[in-house]
């Protein structure tokens, strides 16, 4: 098992002076000023920080869902912000799992239709049926939505976001919605799958136990980053108690 | 103004495109329907003073001739009011410009001082003048049709006598607001006139000094029009009289009254259409409205406001549209019903114009469509007045879907994601995936309906010139003649065929019901006319018996086999019973009066030798102006048709209803894309939260596209069969529904039609499904996921 960085490992993102200005008639909202940061293929990376503080943009830019005002992304040598329309969406199809706090499943589809939404489309997925014993779904895989409790929508939303075996996870407080003990299952089975693939995870929380899953933990503050702090002891998820 | 009405405002301009949609098909809804009532009332009322006006009588009758000194005997016939005489007779025209015989009826002009009835209404000129030989007054429609003004003049042939007749004054009169030759379909403005000359003139033309052939009676108040036509058949039925009749019968009369009441009928079919797409409309809007705005009802009433308050702000908006739309309508209509009224008044040559627009119209527009928009509005008005704040904080709840029935088919597996979603999505909600294939069918049925009428019209047309009277010219002669006449018309220049005739006016009895019509003559095996079958193909007379018009059959209420009584109303007046033997096809009003029977036959019942009243012709094109020529100076002719003009005529007539059709359409093609913009409109929004998670997982904007449009294809191809029939339904309707005993239009539905309502309603499809693509390029993933949160 592979915790601690190689510095050999590739850098996945680069992100230099990254800037989002949100304009609304006169107003402008500065949601990220000047923001660097280097991500490597299976880093396990937390964002913290207060509301507004910038950490959604960042994940939204990275996930191809919004566009940069200012400075640029890399992602494998391509800047993100040059992508076409086309071009993006065939990087979300292909590059990214998203994974939100309120599940955004489809209620008309059942757990097992709801990947196959996504592997029906990505290059070399898996099938939905391995991505939903991966989350420990098996059971429960011809039901609806409406059928499943919160934990297990949320871990249906982790298999489709991972069933694509994307570079990259993006998380935006996938345990916000969930108690505890529902929290865990869920982040256990968004580390374990980041494992398997070597997926770079990105998490955002305003949980801080939940820091402890991370390799390295970026705190946020009014759009910019206040700190980087590497974590050299990461828990298993198992262990986190909040 | 109060802060939740600004809301309302605002709320009203987000939607602006929707609410815009349905207050402009209630507009349309309530502008046809204001419009149409106006119009029928305000021609009844033109049609009412016209005839107070002018004294237009209550009863008509022709005699062959009767002494004037009997009139102060008529007088005294209880009931009777007023009692007036005169002369008519048919003549042949000759006119300048026109190379057939032009029919005319003159009729002896109103006496001078003396109050009599069938008053004219002089539009230009003056009236003749006393022992003037030579004037005329003419009707208007006549003279427009022919360029005639005071000082114009043509040629007649009065009892074999040509003379010049110098038009003197253009007039109206409330006994031919309508008038046509019988045996032809429509009026012929240019092809018959009603002439007017002086009483005296006439008689001595046609030897009637001191006497009359034409009488016309007013009753008094409560009078019975039975009684007196009794009294009257029998005091002049040793002078030729041929069966007096009220109104009803008036040829001019049954006809305005036909054409009025069918435009009061194909109102009250329109307007439950227009009624329940707007009911259907406005429930969508709201479903969708009350739906965005859940957490907004829980915060006002976590503030304070009452059940009854929310019900009233929601209320509120639909009445903003609904106000909206009848006042766009009503205005409209009152304009749209000056116009028609004014063109109707043109078309019949009313001497004016009485526009009314009752209040209660109004009134009732306001309450129906008040009605229609409360219905929409009602479910979900009292939803959002019965949502628990709590509950109505937080966001709705995902809908609950279940595998159903259809996912055991193989085929399912097959299908990918989305569509999986789009037909859950319809099986989801199987009562308003319903409604919304019900309302495009409706909307398909209404657009439907135009073509259906057309389309009889000119199948109607088609049948009658090309298979049942087939001939170029009808010749009536002034009284009957041996069949040997055939031989003399055989050797005009330019008779190629000739086919004679023999009709006779009678009284047909059956049960407890009679009605006056004509008894076609003809040998059996004729070629240029053929009697047609029910389903309208050429069929041979039967030697015995009566063939009667399927409209007259049902109306008398018998068939094939049973027996009818005849009174022939001519010659020995003899009164026969007969067996009906066949039925045939009955189309408009001619063929309802028109019995037809073996020559043969019908002139040994009549115990006549072989005559024949007139004679169908085959013409040498080349030759026809010779013909004419011979025509319009023989005066034992005083009848002749062109079926080559009527024909003219008719397609005219056609091209006007085309016009209607169009205009139809349209706004049926306006419902259609009201329905299915809205439809596709309510779709999208319900579903954005989906569409947005499918753009982040990857999905192209035409995949989610496909979605919508397929869902809406489907609905769609599924009501198209329920269009299909609803609008071959609601034609029949139409057709069947205006239709009266006399005038009936058979139904002929032309697959054109249907095609056309197909590619519209597709059309449609695309146009709002182009719409919706457009809102899927504009959707902002990131905003509408974070809604969620």
């Amino acid at each position: 098992m592979n915790t601690a960085l190689d510095a050999e490992q590739s850098i996945l993102f680069s992100v230099r002076d990254l800037t989002k200005v949100y304009r609304n008639d006169a107003i402008e909202v500065h949601a990220l000023r000047g923001i660097d940061l280097e991500l490597k293929t299976g880093e396990f990376i937390v964002l913290l920080g207060p509301s507004g503080s910038g950490k959604s943009t960042l994940l939204n830019i990275l996930g191809g869902l919004d566009a940069p005002s200012g400075g640029q992304v890399l992602y494998r040598g391509d800047d993100l912000s040059r992508f076409n329309e086309r071009k993006r969406t065939a990087y979300r199809r292909e590059s990214i799992g998203y994974i939100f706090q309120f599940y955004n499943l489809i209620p008309s589809l059942t757990a097992r239709e709801n990947v196959a939404l996504v592997t029906e489309i990505a290059p070399s997925p898996l099938s939905p049926e391995e991505a939903l014993t991966l989350v420990g779904l098996q059971n429960r895989m011809d039901h609806f939505p409406s059928q499943l409790s919160g934990g297990e929508q949320q871990r249906v939303a982790v298999a489709r976001a991972i069933a694509k075996k994307p570079a990259t996870l993006l998380c935006d407080e996938p345990t916000g919605a969930l108690d505890s003990a529902t929290g865990v299952i869920v982040l256990e089975a968004i580390q374990k799958v980041s494992r398997k693939l070597n997926t770079t995870t990105v998490l955002i929380t305003h949980n801080a136990v939940i820091a402890d899953l991370a390799d390295r933990v970026v705190f946020f503050a009014n759009g910019k980053i206040s700190e980087v702090c590497n974590n050299t002891h990461r828990r298993p998820a198992s262990e986190l108690i909040w | 103004m109060h802060t939740l009405d600004k809301k309302i405002l605002n709320d009203l301009w987000g939607m602006r495109g929707q609410a815009f949609a349905i207050m402009l098909i209630i507009g349309i809804g309530v502008a046809v329907f204001v419009m149409a009532l106006g119009t029928v009332d305000s021609l009844e009322s033109t049609r009412q003073t016209y005839y107070q006006r002018y004294h237009f009588a209550d009863i008509f009758m022709s005699v062959r001739r009767a002494p004037e000194t009997l009139v102060p005997r008529l007088n005294t016939i209880p009931g009777v009011q007023q009692v007036s005489t005169g002369i008519a007779h048919n003549v042949v025209l000759d006119i300048a410009g026109i190379d057939e015989p032009v029919n005319g009826l003159v009729v002896s002009a109103p006496e001078h001082g003396a109050a009599s009835l069938n008053n004219l209404h002089i539009r230009k000129g003056r009236m003749v003048r006393s022992k003037a030989t030579d004037e005329i007054v003419v009707t208007e429609s006549f003279a427009n049709a022919n360029r005639l003004v005071p000082g114009s003049f043509f040629h007649a042939t009065l009892k074999g006598q040509r003379r010049k007749m110098v038009v003197v004054g253009i007039a109206l009169s409330p006994e031919y607001v309508f008038f046509s030759v019988p045996g032809t379909l429509a009026p012929d403005d240019r092809r018959f006139g009603v002439l007017w000359m002086d009483r005296a003139v006439l008689a001595e033309v046609f030897d009637l000094d001191g006497a009359f052939n034409n009488i016309a009676l007013n009753l008094q108040p409560n009078a019975s029009e039975s009684n007196v036509i009794q009294q009257l058949n029998r005091m002049l039925l040793n002078y030729g009289g041929v069966d007096a009749y009220g109104r009803s019968d008036h040829m001019s009369h049954a006809t305005l009254s036909g054409e009025i009441a069918q435009l009061s009928a194909s109102i009250h079919i329109a307007a439950p259409i227009f009624l329940g797409v707007i009911a259907f409309l406005i429930n969508m809007l709201m479903l969708r409205y009350v739906e965005t705005e859940r957490q907004h009802i829980g915060v006002l009433k976590a503030f304070g406001y009452s059940n009854v308050q929310i019900a009233w702000h929601y209320g509120k908006f639909v009445l903003l549209i609904v106000t909206a739309g009848v006042a766009i309508g009503i205005a409209f209509g009152i304009w749209l019903g000056r116009s028609v009224t004014e063109m109707y008044a043109a078309h019949y040559h009313f001497p004016f114009l009485d526009y009314v627009l009752s209040p209660v119209v109004l009134i009732e527009a306001v309450v129906t469509y008040g009605l229609a928009g409360a219905l929409g509005a009602f479910g979900n008005v009292r939803r959002a007045a019965r949502l628990e704040p709590a509950v109505a904080m937080r966001p709705a709840l995902p809908p609950v879907y279940q595998s159903n029935r259809i996912e055991t088919v193989g085929l399912w597996l097959a299908l990918d994601q989305p569509t999986h979603m789009m037909l859950r999505h319809i099986f989801r909600w199987p009562g308003r995936s319903a409604m919304t294939l019900l309302g495009i069918a409706a909307a398909m049925s209404t657009f439907i309906v135009p073509f259906g009428v057309s389309g009889s019209v000119g199948h109607m047309i088609d049948t009658h010139f090309f298979q049942a009277e087939r001939q170029d010219l009808t010749v009536s002669f002034a009284q009957e003649r041996h069949s040997n006449a055939l031989i003399d018309l055989v050797s005009y220049p330019g008779i190629l065929h000739a086919e004679g005739f023999r009709a006779v006016l009678a009284k047909l009895r059956a049960g407890n019901k009679a009605r006056r019509i004509t008894i076609l003559g003809r040998r059996p095996g004729t070629t240029l006319t053929r009697p047609l079958d029910k389903s309208s193909k050429p069929m041979l007379l039967p030697e015995k018996g009566v063939c009667l018009s399927a409209s007259l059959a049902k109306w008398l209420g018998v068939g094939v086999g049973d027996i009818v009584e005849l009174e022939f109303l001519q010659g020995r007046r003899l009164t026969r019973m007969i067996p009906v033997t066949a039925i045939t096809a009955s189309y408009l009003g001619m063929t309802f009066f028109t019995l037809n029977m073996d020559l043969a036959t019908l002139n040994e019942l009549m115990i006549e030798g072989d005559v024949i009243s007139g004679a169908n012709l085959k013409i040498d094109p080349t030759e026809k102006l010779n013909l004419y020529n011979k025509l319009k100076q023989t005066p034992s002719i005083t009848g002749v048709i062109s079926h080559t003009a009527s024909l003219a005529t008719m397609r005219r007539l056609l091209q006007e209803t085309l016009k209607m059709t169009v205009v139809n359409g349209f706004f049926a093609a306006t419902i259609i894309f009201g329905v299915i913009y809205n439809n596709a409109r309510i779709s999208f929004t319900e579903r954005r939260n989906e569409f947005a998670t499918m753009l982040m997982l990857g999905y192209g904007r035409f995949e989610i596209f496909y979605i919508v449009l397929s869902e809406l294809a489907l609905l769609t191809l599924m009501a198209t069969p329920l269009g299909c029939i609803g609008g071959y339904g609601l034609s029949w309707l139409l057709t069947e529904g205006t239709a009266n005993e006399i005038f009936r239009i058979p139904l002929h539905l032309s697959i054109d039609a249907f095609g056309i309502a197909l590619l519209f309603t597709f059309g449609s499809v695309a146009l709002s499904s182009l719409a919706i693509l457009h809102l899927i390029a504009r959707l902002d993933i990131v905003n509408v996921l974070k809604t969620n949160e």
